[in-house]
Order: structure tokens, then C-alpha cells, then sequence
């Protein structure tokens, strides 16, 4: 009976430790920054003018990691712009820091793609390693009180774009 | 036995001296570098790492040190903005301390155990 | 009619159905005494053997031509590609590498089963179940998830290529080879513990016949990880050999308690002790091959090596839960019936040294299992992702490694059975002055690092324990045989091959661990930024940026930047730091360029250019003693192999 105990005690974790490990994806990284305050910064936007957190502040904030070498930002390029032409006369804030790469770079992919969202320039990454950032595209969804409600890896769609802006819409909020 | 605790002690002094950190600002970056993991080549911490944002982050430890802030601080904002996950060494406490605790366990219990059968004549 | 697609797939389905039959046979042959049934389950073996060599070798010629109506060339192949990048393409994805795999089990068992044909029928007839009963899982992998002779149609006109990481280096060609050499070769003693649980008979038996199965596979996986960490080194650009990354973790696991078990071995061997233990020392080192596979190969830990990630995990894990239920199963109830005929006489003698060194290394693997699978636990029990990196490790494994070093000096000199106090006082003196001379010379040359001193310190007193005993060996065999003490020296190998090839082996890890330590601490590196024609110096060497500019070959386009070398203001050549852009593959992967001497490396890496060639960024690295890590691995190898080969003649 303790050998079988004991058969048991070593055979039970060991298994459901490895069975656990599979159903999980090692490259996912829960952000570390959801429910805190999102850092202040000051950034050049590729017009030459500056954009700020600070200007954003009492509106929901929707602040999008991205670059024009990585192909799941140009699929969701279209959305954003779609849902920013939409949604900024409803008094929501877009910014698209640009990630590793050039003002020339995203220049051209503007004029091939058209944009509207304006597009901020983040050339040692301060701000992206402020936000912990780690991959593109990345998406926060801040709220007007300026914090993070929470923030998506990956190429959005337009459910998880609507589903997280409900997350950062006054409560009063209008119709969407 | 009094031999052996001796023996111990040098043991442990030798790996006190090697991990005492240095104030010198080279060295402290090259070691914060070696404590972040880089969240693109997750393999290596940013100190070794080739990729760009480890090298910006390298920037960041360097700017921070300069401005005199403290290892702890450094680490901690890494700590909010990445997760505990970019910290290469767990934080020592509460679960984590098993990490360092099972080890000697094995390592010293086993042999007072090995020693205990041996005086017995029985293995 | 796609020959190879039907050729591979028969072979598998071929060898599952002689694996089940095998096994039946072998069952039937045990519980009836036949020997008929035994010998056609032999036969089996060795058709498996055959059936995974044609396999192996259809996969190979649709490689070299090139074949994209084969599912895994299609995958890796390219007309691009040279053609001995093709053949290696075998293990350089999934399907392939359990291909191979299923190659090298099928060979080890059908030389395992043939060398042992005449021999204690009853506990092969185990060994052969057991075997087969592995060969099936990768037969069953091979049929359904990891096919790689599934039919592609229509057939495309080119392929992707294999991965450009493993494009890089002619390393990709041994490293997998000698892994698998290494890895599968620990099934051996494994297959044998079982079988002598199952017979409850033979329990030293079966460490006699597998003692140096066990050496030869340990040998070429000593090999292999040594070649993995110059493999990451010359091509991964960071400068370093050892992450602690999940995948080295797990290739390192097997080979510590492996390390434990080739000693353990010897003192079953030569006094009797320990058949329990090393039942479970057999049993463990095969579930770590088996869990690092699993761990490697299902990419449920965040890894450099992530190239390797499938959908084999399932799979794996079940054939893990089958073989950790039965062999715990068999070391519960039917290992302690194993008593030990032989006693321990006195507490300093080398077979209580040998337990302290399994402690040693049981423990050192304790701590990489612990620090690898630490963070699935955390975020099991916790939900929190948290990392168990270098600085654990580190900081965790030197002092063992240390006292391993002083355990090796120690035990090197100390007999079997018992020694006096004296009389080892007497032998330690000269090596306990002598290694005195290498620590002052490290001090000397700058390395006033305690832990360094300490290591050089105890790896000489290793050192001078064989040298002296050799030479001394040396020296009265010349004196009473009339003959040059140099050649009485060599002939120490053939005489008493055991015990001086496991001298080198021992004096290869000697070489690694001090290699390792000093290119650790000492290395130096600098981030260099210079535009055309500009110097800058690291260390005793100045680097001067001469040119920029690319080479486009079918495969990949290649940027270069042509980089002077002076040492001590003598020119000493030149380096070529590049970057290499793959079409369609993504990121580009650096080609570090290094430049070695026995002192020290000079690494250079590309991190940035500007395209108009004006300016670079190079990362320089100067590592001393790296070589030598390299060269103790040989070492270490070619120790298990002289005391292998030689040992065979005494018979």
C-alpha cells in the first residue's frame, strides 16, 4: 500500500505538471502594466509636431506599437485607420508609435496605404521599453483617467478592438 | 567533522565573494544587463543579446545608472513593465526560496544521510 | 507511383507490425523456452534495423534530388540549397530528426540483440520487449504526426529551404548526429535494468554487459553538448556557448546522471554494491532523454532552439506516463528484492568517494531540473510567469562544480576498499605542491578572481594526481623492463586501458571546466561604432573598418564588412563580420566572424550598417581560453573511446 502511495506521489505531478505545460503558450506575456498608470511621454510625430499623453488626457486612449516590416501591423493598418476616422469625433484618442524602424519607412507605406491615425516617432525605443513592450504590433487600451485597461499582442480584429474600447469607454458612453 | 565544517565554510565564503556586486558604473550596467531577459531573444539576458531592443534597454540601464539610481530600482522598472519574467534571477522569497532551499537539502542532507549508512556498513 | 512516399511508408508500417510481433515472440519465447520463437524475434529486430536504413536512405536520395512530391522535402528542401546542406536537411526538422532517430534506435538494438544472441536468453528476451516497445512509439510518431513520406500534390516547383540558422555552419552537420549517438544510446542499459527487474535475477549481471554501452553513449553525448555550445557560439552572434536555455538544460540532464551512472557502474562491477541504485540511475537517465525530447521537441518552454516547436507533445507525454508508471512500478516492488552481496569496509575508499560523486552529480542535476521546470510549476500553482535564467544557475552550480573538482583530485588517488590516512597523505603531497605552480601563474597573468584561483587550483591537483601517477608507473616499468620510461608511458594505455582512458576523459573535463571558467570571467567586450577607415581597439587589438559590401548567393544575400585586425600593432589578418538576408524567410541572421588562437577569440558580429557602406556597428568580443572548451570535449570523447576500445583486447 505505500509503494503505492508513493508510485502515486511522484507519478500524479509529474504527469499533470507536463499535461499543464502543453496547454499553455510559452510566448504569451500577460502585460505587466494592466491596472497601473500608463508613463507620461512626449513625442515628435512624423509631421515634425509633438503629440503627448498629457494631450490625451480625460479621453480614452487607444495607443498602438507598430512598424512597416512586420506584416501583421499592415493588416491591421486598415483598421485602425477605419475605426480611428470612426471613433475620434466620438472623442477617442488614437497614437502609432512607430517601432524600430524609419520616419522614411513609414512615409512611403502613408502614401501607399493612406493613414490617418497619427504616427509618432519613437527612435530609441524609450517609450516602447516604457510601455514593455516586446514584439508587434501591441495595442493599449487606456482609459481617461490614464489607466491601462489593458493591452493586446497581435494583430487586432474588429471584435477585440470593440470588446477593449468597451473596457476604456466613459461609463455614460454613447452608441458605438 | 570539524574538518568538514571548515571545509564548508570556504566553500561558502568562495561563493559569497563571487557574487558581490561592484560600484563601478561599467560593471554595474554589464551586471543589471545580465539580470533583464530579453523579451526578443529570449534565451540570453540583454546584456548578450544582438537584437535592437535588448541593445535600447542596455541604453536605458545605462541612462539610469548615471542618473545614481539604485540596482533595486532599475530592476523593479523593468520588473512593471516587462513582468517578473524579465527578471533572469527569481525574486528570493515566499516559493521561490525552495529554489535555493531544495538543493542544499539534497546536497547536505543526502550526505549526512549517505554518511549515517555508511557508519552502519550499510548501502 | 511516388517511390520514395511508398518506400518510407511501407518501411514504417513494415517495422510498427515487427515491433508487435517482435514483442510477441520474445513474450511467447521467454514463458514457452522456445527457441525458435526467440530467434525469429531476434530476426525481427534486425529486419527493423534494415527496414529504418532504407528509410533513412530513400529520404537521403529524395533530399539530394531534390523530390518536392515528398511531404518533408517539400518542407526543407530547396534547389538552392548546396548539396551536403541537403543531406544533413534529414535531422534538420521534426520529421527527419525522428527519421534518424528511429535509424539509430533500430541500429543500437540490432547490434545490442546480435551481440548478445548466445547469451542469458531469458533477460534478453526482456532487453528485446523493451526495445521494441521504444522503437514502436517512434515507428507510431513516424506513421501518423511526424510523417515526413506523405504525398504533396500538386508537386511544387521549389521548396523553402531548411532553416537559415542551420544553413550557417558545417557545426549542423555533427551536432545532431552525436546528440542522438548520445541520447539514444543511454535505451541500452535502460532496456537492460528493466529486463533485469523483470527476471529478478542477474542484478549485476546486466551492469556487466551494458557497462560500456552506457560509456560509449555518454562519450559521444559529452561530445555532443560540447558541440552544441560551439555551434551556438560560432553562430548565433552572441559570444556565448551556455544559456541555460530549456533545450541545453535538457541535454545536460541526461548526461549528468549519466556521468553518475558510468561510475556507479564500476563499483557494481568491481565490488558488488549498488544494484538498486543503479537501477534507478539507468531508469532515471532514460526518463531524462525522454523528458528533454519532450521538452525540446513540444516547445512548452521559451527557447532559442524554438526552431524545434511541434504538435509531438501529446504523444510524448503519453509514452512518458506508460514508461514512468512501469519502470516506478518495477523499482517499487520488484527492485529492493536486490540485496548487495558486498559491504563497505572502511569509509575512505574509492566506492564511498564514487557514492559522494553520484550525490554530487544527482544533485547538480537536481538543480538544472529544478531551475528548468521551476517557472511551468510557479505559473501552474500561481498563474504568474517568471523566469529561472543564467544568475540562478550560476550561482547555484559553481560551488558543486568545485567540489566535484576537489572530489575528482581526491578520488583519482584513492584506492578501492580502503586506504590509510598516511599512506593518502603521502600521494597527495607532491600533486598538493605542484598544482600550487599553475594557481600562481594564473594569479600572475591577472586572474586574481577567488573562484577562478580555487578551480585552477583543485583542476591541477587533479591533474598532477594522474600525471604522477602515470609517470611514476612509467618509471618502474622502465626501470624493471629495461626499457625508455616515454614508451612505458604509452604503453600504460594498452596495459590498463580502463583506467588511463578514463584518465584522459577525466583530464577532458579538466579542460572544459578551466576553459570554461576563465573565458567566463575574463572575457571582455565592447560595442564599436566606426565609419570607413576608422580603429578602435579592444584589448590588445586594434580594429579598422575598411569596407562594406554584398555578395548575393542563390540562397540568401550576404552584407560584409571587411575588418583589419592588428594585435600589438602587428597586422594579423582580417575578419568578416556579416549579416545574411534570406528571401522570404524574415529576419536576418548574423554570421559572427571570429578569429581563434589557443589564448584567446576575437568575435566580431555586425549588429548595423548604413546601407550606403559609410558606417558599422560591430559588437567585439575577447574571450580567452575558448578553444579549449572545444578541444577538452574531444578529449573527453576520445578518453571513453581508448578506454572502450582497448579494454575489448583483454578478453
Amino acid at each position: 500500500m505505500k509503494k503505492f502511495i508513493i508510485l502515486l506521489l511522484i507519478f500524479i505531478p509529474t504527469i499533470a505538471l507536463l499535461y499543464f505545460s502543453l496547454q499553455r503558450n510559452p510566448r504569451e506575456l500577460p502585460s505587466a502594466l494592466v491596472g497601473k498608470q500608463a508613463t507620461p511621454f512626449e513625442l515628435e510625430t512624423l509631421e515634425g509636431g509633438k503629440l503627448s499623453l498629457e494631450m490625451a488626457k480625460g479621453k480614452p486612449l487607444i495607443l498602438n506599437f507598430w512598424s512597416t516590416w512586420c506584416g501583421p501591423c499592415a493588416a491591421e493598418h486598415a483598421l485602425l485607420k477605419k475605426a480611428h476616422e470612426n471613433l475620434s469625433p466620438q472623442g477617442v484618442v488614437f497614437y502609432a508609435i512607430l517601432y524600430e524602424d524609419t520616419p522614411e519607412n513609414a512615409r512611403k507605406f502613408i502614401s501607399r496605404n493612406g493613414g490617418s491615425v497619427p504616427i509618432l516617432l519613437d527612435p530609441e525605443l524609450k517609450t516602447s521599453i516604457d510601455y514593455g513592450v516586446s514584439g508587434i504590433p501591441e495595442t493599449f487600451f487606456i482609459n481617461g483617467q490614464g489607466e491601462i485597461r489593458y493591452k493586446y499582442s497581435g494583430a487586432l480584429t474588429p471584435g477585440i478592438l470593440m470588446e477593449n474600447l468597451s473596457k476604456i469607454l466613459p461609463k455614460s458612453g454613447g452608441n458605438f | 567533522m570539524r574538518r568538514l565544517l571548515i571545509f564548508g565554510m570556504l566553500i561558502f565564503c568562495f561563493w559569497v565573494a563571487c557574487s558581490k556586486p561592484s560600484t563601478d558604473p561599467h560593471e554595474r550596467v554589464k551586471y543589471l544587463g545580465s539580470q533583464i531577459r530579453c523579451p526578443v531573444c529570449r534565451g540570453v539576458p540583454v546584456s548578450e543579446s544582438p537584437s535592437t531592443l535588448a541593445n535600447e534597454m542596455m541604453e536605458v540601464i545605462r541612462e539610469q545608472v548615471a542618473a545614481g539610481k539604485s540596482d533595486e530600482e532599475i530592476l523593479k522598472y523593468f520588473e512593471e513593465r516587462y513582468g517578473e519574467w524579465a527578471l533572469l534571477k527569481p525574486k528570493p522569497e515566499g516559493m521561490n526560496l525552495s529554489l535555493w532551499v531544495l538543493p542544499v537539502l539534497m546536497l547536505v542532507g543526502g550526505g549526512i544521510v549517505l554518511l549515517l549508512q555508511l557508519r552502519k556498513r550499510r548501502v | 507511383m511516388n517511390v520514395i512516399v511508398n518506400v518510407g511508408n511501407i518501411s514504417i508500417i513494415l517495422a510498427i507490425g515487427l515491433c508487435l510481433f517482435g514483442m510477441i515472440l520474445y513474450f511467447l519465447g521467454r514463458k514457452l523456452e522456445n527457441d525458435t520463437a526467440l530467434a525469429l524475434a531476434r530476426a525481427s529486430v534486425y529486419a527493423n534495423f534494415i527496414l529504418m536504413t532504407v528509410a533513412n536512405l530513400a529520404m537521403i536520395r529524395g533530399l539530394l534530388i531534390n523530390d518536392f512530391s515528398v511531404s518533408y522535402i517539400a518542407h526543407v528542401g530547396s534547389v538552392e540549397t548546396p548539396r551536403w546542406i541537403s543531406a544533413i536537411s534529414l535531422w534538420s526538422s521534426l520529421e527527419g530528426s525522428i527519421l534518424f532517430w528511429g535509424w539509430i534506435l533500430s541500429g543500437y538494438s540490432a547490434v545490442c540483440i546480435y551481440f548478445y544472441r548466445e547469451r542469458e536468453q531469458k533477460l534478453m528476451a526482456w532487453v528485446g520487449i523493451t526495445v521494441l516497445f521504444v522503437q514502436l512509439f517512434f515507428f507510431i510518431l513516424l506513421a501518423f504526426p511526424c510523417n515526413p513520406f506523405l504525398p504533396v500534390f500538386p508537386v511544387p516547383e521549389n521548396g523553402p529551404g531548411p532553416n537559415p540558422l542551420l544553413q550557417n555552419h558545417w557545426l549542423m552537420s555533427i551536432h545532431p548526429p552525436f546528440l542522438y549517438m548520445g541520447y539514444i544510446g543511454f535505451t541500452i542499459p535502460f532496456a537492460f535494468a528493466i529486463a533485469a527487474m523483470m527476471e529478478e535475477d542477474l542484478p549485476g549481471q546486466w551492469i556487466e554487459m551494458t557497462r560500456r554501452w552506457t560509456l560509449f553513449a555518454w562519450s559521444f553525448l559529452s561530445m555532443a553538448i560540447v558541440l552544441g555550445g560551439w555551434w551556438s557560439y560560432a553562430v548565433l552572434g552572441w559570444g556565448g556557448y551556455w544559456a541555460w536555455d530549456p533545450v541545453e538544460n535538457a541535454s545536460f540532464m541526461p548526461w549528468l546522471l549519466g556521468t553518475a551512472l558510468v561510475h556507479s557502474m564500476i563499483v557494481q562491477e568491481k565490488r558488488k554494491m549498488l544494484p538498486v541504485w543503479n537501477l534507478i540511475l539507468a531508469v532515471l537517465t532514460f526518463l531524462l532523454t525522454l523528458l528533454g525530447t519532450f521538452l525540446t521537441r513540444s516547445g512548452v518552454l521559451d527557447s532559442v532552439h524554438s526552431f524545434t516547436e511541434s504538435h509531438v507533445g501529446p504523444y510524448f507525454l503519453i509514452f512518458i506516463a506508460i514508461v514512468l508508471a512501469g519502470s516506478l512500478s518495477l523499482l517499487l516492488w520488484r527492485a529492493p528484492k536486490f540485496r548487495s552481496p558486498g559491504r563497505v569496509e572502511n569509509i575512505f575508499s574509492l566506492e564511498v568517494l564514487f557514492l559522494f560523486n553520484n550525490l554530487l552529480f544527482v544533485s547538480f542535476c537536481f538543480v538544472v531540473f529544478l531551475g528548468t521546470l521551476y517557472p511551468l510549476v510557479v505559473e501552474a500553482l500561481q498563474g504568474k510567469r517568471i523566469s529561472v535564467g543564467q544568475p540562478y544557475f550560476n550561482q547555484m552550480t559553481i560551488p558543486i562544480v568545485g567540489m566535484t573538482l576537489l572530489l575528482m583530485g581526491v578520488g583519482l588517488m584513492t584506492p578501492w576498499r580502503k586506504t590509510d590516512l598516511s599512506v593518502f597523505l603521502k600521494t597527495a603531497r607532491w600533486p598538493a605542491i605542484l598544482a600550487v605552480l599553475p594557481t600562481l601563474l594564473c594569479l600572475f597573468l591577472g586572474g586574481t578572481h577567488p573562484m577562478v584561483a580555487g578551480m585552477i587550483y583543485l583542476a591541477s591537483f587533479a591533474f598532477f594526481v594522474m600525471s604522477v601517477e602515470m609517470i611514476q608507473a612509467a618509471l618502474r616499468n622502465a626501470q624493471n623492463k629495461g626499457s625508455h620510461v616515454l614508451l612505458e608511458f604509452f604503453k600504460l594505455f594498452s596495459e590498463n586501458p580502463r583506467r588511463y582512458g578514463g584518465f584522459v576523459a577525466h583530464l577532458g573535463i579538466l579542460m572544459i571546466i578551466v576553459a570554461v571558467v576563465i573565458s567566463g570571467v575574463y572575457a571582455k567586450d565592447r560595442e564599436l561604432i566606426l565609419e570607413k577607415g576608422q580603429s578602435a581597439n579592444i584589448g590588445n587589438y586594434t580594429l579598422t573598418f575598411h569596407e562594406l559590401w554584398s555578395e548575393e548567393t542563390p540562397q540568401r544575400l550576404e552584407i560584409k564588412a571587411n575588418v583589419e585586425v592588428t594585435r600589438n600593432y602587428k597586422p594579423v589578418g582580417f575578419l568578416f563580420p556579416q549579416t545574411n538576408f534570406y528571401s522570404g524567410k524574415g529576419d536576418p541572421i548574423g554570421s559572427p566572424s571570429v578569429r581563434s588562437t589557443l589564448i584567446e577569440d576575437l568575435y566580431l558580429t555586425l549588429l548595423n550598417f548604413e546601407k550606403e557602406g559609410t558606417k558599422i556597428t560591430l559588437h567585439a568580443i575577447l574571450t580567452p581560453a575558448v578553444v579549449w572548451i572545444w578541444i577538452g570535449g574531444a578529449v573527453v570523447m576520445s578518453g571513453g573511446f581508448l578506454a572502450l576500445a582497448l579494454g575489448r583486447k583483454k578478453k
